[in-house]
């Protein structure tokens, strides 16, 4: 969405009148940043998409608009304001003006995003209600939306991707870190994720993890489903909890591990063979080690079901 | 052998992220012999931390021996537990004639071996396969030392038995022969019978 | 003995310095000729040696905990004579100890002669370190909510209608909870149940004043208080 034309400061930018009834406006601004670059970009209404990719520079494409051509004027009502400091930039979007006291929303004006930053930059995305995307960033990474998706792939230090109602989805990701992988009622998905602690959680949401290499993982959610498919990292210690959801787990053997799985009210199925280490309670707690029981996982529902599954 | 039991524990207790509140072992074999005295003395006196502390002291070196002898990690965990329950129960009878550590060898291997008599413990141990099973690390030679665990799985009881006892643990054939209730020649002739199949087996 | 190679069960003697000298040495000098039987003795040498380095194998923690909770319920079934002082505690009470990760032997640490009501008196205290967990929590929570109700109608509509729901969602979890708990005291399914729904909303209450934050930050207001009140509420020094 490269837009040659403007390159000039917001200053620049007219807004449009209504007999032109234009209903979008552009922004466009490229600012020098040396190596450990930061940005910061938060917006109320509109995609963010942020992608590293070579160079020095942090170039910021921006998308304001309305659906309506009666709501034209209001694009005047919302900055986005550009600052830098050092190699920090920070981009946000104002609603100034009569809009204001309506809270989040000025009419309908929307901002959306399409940012690229150096490989190397640090990123920290907030969103309201759009989605949020970012893609092959080596800085710290933290990405969240409050009710729109938000998609973090191929970065090298994720913090955190979280979202209150949206999706969160972690593709391919490393941290050094602890990494938080949240929703409140939003589906979670994460897939290749190497972190030395994680944590993935959605309470009414179904959390679906695929390859998860981590010391300390805690998997979570209260109504949702939880399954993982993949191998365990050897020594490593995995907990999946679910409240009334079901806990599948398909995994190899390559790796040994020492499982524990417990339920109150559900059912435990298991490939492997389990044996009975609860005395006499309500509710089942079964265990079983498998190879040298090197890792440790823990599989607990209260009144869902527990699988576990061979690969 | 030095002392692998307290290197384990506190590999063990580091990787928990904590420090083993049980003080090492002492290297020499009389100084361990009287410290585990003390602690037979002080658990019958009540102590549960001392009975604790033979267990540290102790329940590596039997679970290795239960693994080899069982070949079946379940039946192992049981058997390690059962040992150390009737280890409790009948320590107002033990008189300390022999070690300690002698003596829960011979209640351990007993036990084993009365296992694998037992008609009903031959069937269920065909449940799991072994071989994932075996212990992983092995410190002569990676492969070698697996193949070694697979093959002593294939002796029969007694010798297997017999060649735990002396190779592994380090009891000499006198020793050997008191804990199995064989004479000295026995014990040698199902070691050396031990090891010509063992040989066999490796060289295939 | 002639000089035929030697059966491996003398090598075997061989090898254990077994044999009368006479027929050591004779073997000796037959070993020096005869590749062959050198090499069988050598893999016996290196079987010996292999054997000697197998490692004793490290158990799982759990099986001392089997151990220690049997000896427990035992104690607690036995009329110990005057040899074996005990500490009574029932084997739900070591359960339990676990689930909440009470050292066992804080627990047993009391040493004296103990009496029915001392048996009774010990399974209620853990009981009660369940209550401790759980008012720690009910503490937290209910200091979280009185800021969200002195901030009722920040948040726009539909995204306290998504968290209510969850609140609502983590409610019902925890009334499940308690009712099992109080049908099956021992259940320790029960009481993790119980303490992870407990802490989910005390997670979802924080978010929801980080996002009262975000909204009041956007309407120009202070709201750093915000912060340093839900910060004191849910105390870190406090065990959750």
């Amino acid at each position: 969405m490269k837009n040659t034309i403007l390159t000039t400061t917001l200053a620049a930018l007219v807004a449009a009148s209504s007999a032109w009834a234009q209903r979008e406006e552009r922004f466009h601004r490229t600012l020098d940043v040396g190596p450990d670059a930061a940005l910061s970009i938060g917006n109320i209404s509109g995609d963010i998409h942020v992608e590293g990719a070579a160079g020095s520079t942090i170039v910021i494409d921006a998308v304001k608009s309305v659906e309506d051509e009666e709501d034209a004027e209001m694009l005047k009502n919302v900055d986005i304001e550009v600052s830098q400091l050092g190699n920090r930039v920070r981009v946000s979007t104002e609603h100034t003006g009569r809009g204001r006291r309506h809270g989040n929303h000025d009419g309908n004006v929307s901002v959306s995003y399409h940012v690229k930053v150096p490989k190397g930059t640090e990123v920290e995305i907030q969103s309201v209600s759009g989605s949020v995307l970012l893609v092959g960033v080596e800085g710290a990474a933290n990405a969240q939306s409050v009710s729109g998706d938000v998609r973090v792939t191929d970065v090298a230090q994720l913090e955190q991707a979280k979202s209150v109602s949206g999706n969160v989805e972690v593709l391919r990701a490393r941290s050094g870190r602890h990494a938080e992988i949240e929703s409140v009622s939003g589906e979670v998905l994460v897939e290749g994720i190497e972190a030395s602690e994680l944590t993935v959680s959605s309470v009414s949401g179904d959390v679906r993890l695929k390859g998860v290499s981590s010391q300390r993982a805690s998997m979570e959610s209260v109504s949702g489903d939880l399954e993982y498919t993949g191998s365990i990292a050897a020594s490593g210690r995995y907990d999946f909890q679910s409240h009334s959801g079901d806990v599948v787990l398909t995994i190899g053997d390559q790796v040994g591990f020492e499982l524990e799985a417990s339920t109150f009210s559900g059912e435990i199925e298991s490939d492997f063979t389990l044996k009975t280490t609860s005395r006499a309670q309500k509710g089942r707690r079964l265990s079983a080690v498998v190879g040298d029981g090197s890792a440790f996982i823990e599989a607990s529902t209260f009144s869902g079901d527990v699988r576990l599954l061979r690969r | 052998m030095g002392s692998p039991v307290a290197v384990i524990e506190a590999k063990r207790a580091k990787s928990e992220g904590q420090l083993s509140p049980f003080p090492p072992q002492s290297l020499d074999r009389d100084a361990r012999r009287r410290e585990d005295d003390e602690l037979v003395e002080r658990t019958r006196r009540g102590e549960m931390e001392a009975f604790e502390a033979l267990y540290r002291r102790h329940s590596s070196a039997i679970f290795g021996l239960a693994l080899r002898m069982l070949q079946n990690r379940a039946d192992a965990e049981d058997m390690l537990q059962e040992i150390f329950l009737q280890a409790y129960d009948r320590l107002p009878s033990f008189e300390g004639r022999s070690a300690f550590g002698t003596w829960l060898y011979r209640l351990s291997v007993n036990r084993c071996l009365d296992h694998l008599r037992s008609r009903g413990a031959r069937e269920q141990s065909r449940t799991e396969p072994l071989t994932p099973e075996l212990p992983g690390r092995v410190s002569t030679g990676g492969l070698r030392g697996l193949e070694l665990e697979r093959a002593i799985g294939e002796l029969p009881p007694s010798s297997r038995a017999a060649f735990l006892l002396h190779h592994v643990a380090g009891f000499d054939h006198k020793e050997v022969g008191e804990m199995m209730g064989i004479a000295v020649g026995t014990s040698k002739s199902l070691v050396h019978r031990a090891r010509t199949r063992l040989k066999e087996a490796l060289a295939r | 003995m002639t000089d035929e190679h030697p059966e491996i069960e003398r090598l075997n003697e061989y090898l254990d310095q077994e044999l009368a000298p006479r027929d050591h040495r004779q073997i000796e000098s037959h070993l020096s000729r005869c590749e062959g039987c050198r090499q069988v003795l050598d893999d016996l040498s290196a079987i010996v040696r292999a054997a000697s380095e197998l490692p004793p194998i490290a158990p799982p923690e759990r099986i001392w905990e089997s151990i220690a909770a049997s000896l427990i319920e035992r104690k607690s079934l036995s009329k110990s004579g005057p040899a074996w002082r005990s500490v009574l505690l029932p084997a739900l009470a070591a359960a339990a100890a676990l689930v909440l990760g009470v050292s066992l032997w804080l627990v047993l640490r009391t040493g004296e002669t103990p009496t029915p009501a001392d048996q009774e008196a010990l399974a209620y205290m853990v009981t009660e370190e369940l209550k401790a967990a759980e008012s720690h929590y009910d503490n937290a929570i209910v200091g979280l909510e009185q800021i969200i109700a002195q901030n009722d109608g920040v948040l726009p509509r539909e995204l306290a209608s998504v968290l209510t729901q969850n609140l609502d969602l983590i409610e019902n979890a925890i009334g499940e909870s308690r009712t099992a708990i109080a049908t099956e005291p021992q259940s320790t399914a029960a009481q993790e149940s119980l303490l992870q729904a407990l802490r989910s909303k005390v997670t979802l209450l924080q978010n929801t004043i980080l996002l009262i934050n975000e909204v009041r930050k956007g309407q120009g207001e202070n709201a750093l208080d915000l912060i340093d009140e839900m910060r004191k509420t849910t105390d870190p020094s406090n065990p959750i």
